[in-house]
């Protein structure tokens, strides 16, 4: 990206007057002391540029991101101002952004500065932040030097994510919890194996273990009878407002479940995403909604598989 | 070692004032004991803030001593001052003091540097004094000491960032920077095109102003001017009581002279035996006296010039008095008169005695001029 041509400051523009004026007089007068003081503003102009753009140069500006953005909620950028230069050192540098200007007095050659600050996005969707510029009024503030629009990244922010209100609780605790045949976290027993350095001692089957000789462990089956649907009903053509507060449902709901170590299918109108769990699986599903756009083809929905449920979302 | 920032840029303010007193007093501009007068209020407003302070607790007592000092200075740029110039420079001073005392932001201290800076622009044609170069290269260095302290503090002050110590690393830079300039500026000196020709407005005609009135003139190439039928000079002779009947243009020497070039070199006239460049500054609203009057009869002249490309006044000698509005004339030993002020040139008024009546007298040593032979 190009970068914009300096700007005299308010205090520039006093320079640039009274040199304009002590150029004009010189010229009127034709006097050689008017010239050399001609000369000498221009000098001094010429160093100003020369110096601030010595300080400006050989600087990195990289931005460091959160993995996870939800509509609504501040989150914090990062940017990482570093000195490339071997030698010089750059003084009186400002990273500006739409908000905030922060300002950093001295970077040692090879010295890196992590600046912060909160900034919020109101809506889901891929968004492009608003950039940072990297400036300097170095040495005397005579005149604004800055670069191209950095930080200007793409980011993907997802459905803003809340605790699901008391209905949702209710309908989720209705089925029960279900034991799955897999190892987890339950109450029931999965499974005895023999010990493995690293098992939690506690887990230790200490009757099958003098029986055999060697330790052995339990293993238990999980416990878990939130494996889920959500299923997205509707076009959310007619109520916008209501299409993207279900859409933060289903994205609130994907996030419990899967703290609770659930499965989570997620379909909808031209939208589906296969049952998985974890904290990967998660982002698919937020990523996807984020990018859902209402589609007016209604969703292809099979019949549940055993031991999940289907809870529904009305798009509007 | 590290300084406080705030000390540094406090002792660069000063530096940059008494910088620009010395050179209005090195000007002539400003006589010693006003510069000692003003030296001690500069000093006095070190301590402004508690003055303020003080000033602060009598209600509007600040308020009319600075209505008070501006009525007086605005009468005595208006009524009093004999010349502009010294009306600017005593307009300068007053709002030099006037800033010392009230500032309070960084910000301010831009204002006191231009103050300063221009009192040096003022002097600048008064003075030919290589001293002047001395108080140019003082200017520079505490000006750039001056102008990066102040962005640093502001920035930080912005900031609300620790307050700023200045080490060796800023000192240097500074140094550097001065350095640079003073390079910077001898090279632009030297290349930056002179325009020599006066009168800004007429620069349409400036291929006519090519006179050749220069310090040297080379055979043949004359300017435009001697090929031109366009009249440049116009002299009205007035009050003339000598011989010739009151009818001056009959004086059989009469010429009006330039500049005296004495030297050729068998291509080109040039000005070789000039040692000595004399400065005249009116004291009050009155001709400048240029040299003495031996009793002779005074032929006035009232001389409009065109804008001819040089400093150089012309005159019938010998030249008594001058009259025009520049405040400043330039004289040297081989009797040429330059009149800085483009616009002083343009029409003015001199007096001279052309007849001597006592020969003798007239090589009596002038006051003013070294006796020079060929006058």
């Amino acid at each position: 990206m190009a970068t914009p041509v300096p700007r005299p400051t308010r205090d520039g523009w006093w320079f640039l007057g009274a040199m304009i004026c002590v150029i004009a007089a010189a010229t009127n007068t034709g006097n050689n002391l008017l010239y050399l003081l001609s000369a000498l503003l221009l000098g001094l102009f010429l160093v100003s540029g020369v110096l601030s753009e010595r300080s400006r140069r050989g600087l990195r500006l990289c931005a460091v991101l959160p993995e996870e953005i939800y509509a609504g909620r501040a989150f914090t950028v990062g940017a990482r101002l570093e000195n490339v230069k071997r030698r010089r050192v750059s003084r009186s540098l400002a990273v500006e952004t739409a908000e905030q200007r922060f300002y950093v007095a001295r970077l040692a050659p090879g010295e890196a500065r992590l600046l912060t600050w909160e900034t919020t996005l109101p809506r889901r969707g891929r968004h492009r932040l608003t950039g940072a510029r990297v400036t300097t009024r170095f040495p005397f503030g005579l005149v604004v030097k800055r670069s191209g629009l950095l930080l200007d990244d793409d980011v993907l922010v997802f459905p803003a994510v809340r605790p699901i209100g008391d209905a949702w609780r209710r309908r989720l605790a209705a089925g029960g919890p279900r034991p799955v045949r897999r190892r987890g976290r339950g109450h029931d027993l999965y499974n005895l194996r023999d010990y493995r350095p690293g098992d939690d001692r506690r887990m230790i089957h200490w009757r099958s273990s003098a029986k055999t000789g060697a330790l052995v462990v339990r293993e238990l089956e999980a416990e878990t009878a939130l494996d889920t649907r959500l299923v997205l009903v509707g076009d959310g053509a007619r109520d916008p407002a209501r299409f993207e507060a279900a859409l933060s449902e289903a994205a609130s709901l994907a996030a419990h479940l899967t703290r609770a170590d659930a499965a989570v299918e997620l379909i909808g109108p031209g939208l589906h995403v296969p049952a998985g769990r974890g904290r990967a699986h998660l982002r698919r599903l937020l990523s996807a909604l984020a990018l859902y756009e209402p589609a007016a083809a209604a969703a292809a929905r099979s019949a549940p598989r055993p031991g999940v449920s289907d809870l529904e979302i009305a798009l509007a | 070692m590290t300084l406080s920032a705030a000390s540094a840029l406090t002792v660069a303010v000063y530096l940059l004032v008494a910088d620009g007193l010395a050179a209005l007093v090195l000007g002539g501009l400003l006589a010693p004991a006003s510069a000692l007068v003003v030296g001690v209020a500069v000093v006095g407003s070190w301590w402004q803030a508690s003055l303020r302070r003080r000033l602060a607790e009598v209600p509007r007592l600040g308020a009319a001593l600075v209505t008070l000092a501006a009525l007086a200075v605005t009468l005595e740029v208006l009524v009093i001052a004999p010349a502009m110039l010294e009306a600017f420079v005593h307009l300068l001073v007053f709002l030099l003091l006037i800033k010392l005392y009230t500032r309070r932001t960084l910000r301010e201290l831009r204002d006191i540097a231009f103050l300063a800076f221009f009192m040096l622009v003022a002097v600048a044609p008064a003075t030919t004094s290589v001293v002047f170069l001395g108080i140019l290269i003082v200017f520079l260095v505490g000006g750039t000491w001056l102008l990066l302290l102040r962005h640093l503090m502001i920035e930080a002050d912005s900031a609300a960032a620790p307050p700023l110590r200045v080490g060796r690393d800023l000192i240097g830079l500074s140094l550097a920077a001065s350095a640079a300039t003073i390079a910077i500026t001898a090279v632009l000196f030297v290349i930056i095109p002179r325009v020599g020709q006066a009168a800004l407005p007429l620069r349409s005609q400036a291929s006519r102003m090519v006179s050749g009135f220069s310090d040297r003139v080379e055979l043949g190439a004359f300017g435009e001017i001697e090929a031109d039928a366009a009249v440049v000079m116009r002299v009205h002779l007035k009050d003339w009581q000598g011989a010739g009947g009151g009818r001056p243009e009959t004086l059989p020497n009469l010429r009006w002279r330039g500049m005296a070039l004495d030297a050729f070199d068998g291509r080109a006239w040039t000005v070789s035996r000039r040692t000595l460049r004399l400065t005249l500054r009116r004291q009050l609203p009155v001709p400048f006296a240029v040299h003495q009057y031996y009793g002779g009869p005074v032929l006035t002249q009232e001389i409009y010039l065109e804008p001819i490309g040089s400093d150089m006044v012309f005159a019938a000698p010998r030249v008594l008095r001058l009259h025009g509005r520049s405040d400043f004339v330039i004289l040297d030993d081989l009797g040429n008169i330059a009149v800085p002020a483009p616009s002083a040139r343009l029409n003015y008024t001199v007096e001279s005695e052309p007849e001597p009546v006592d020969p003798q007298r007239a090589n009596v040593a002038d006051a003013r001029v070294p006796p020079d032979p060929r006058w």
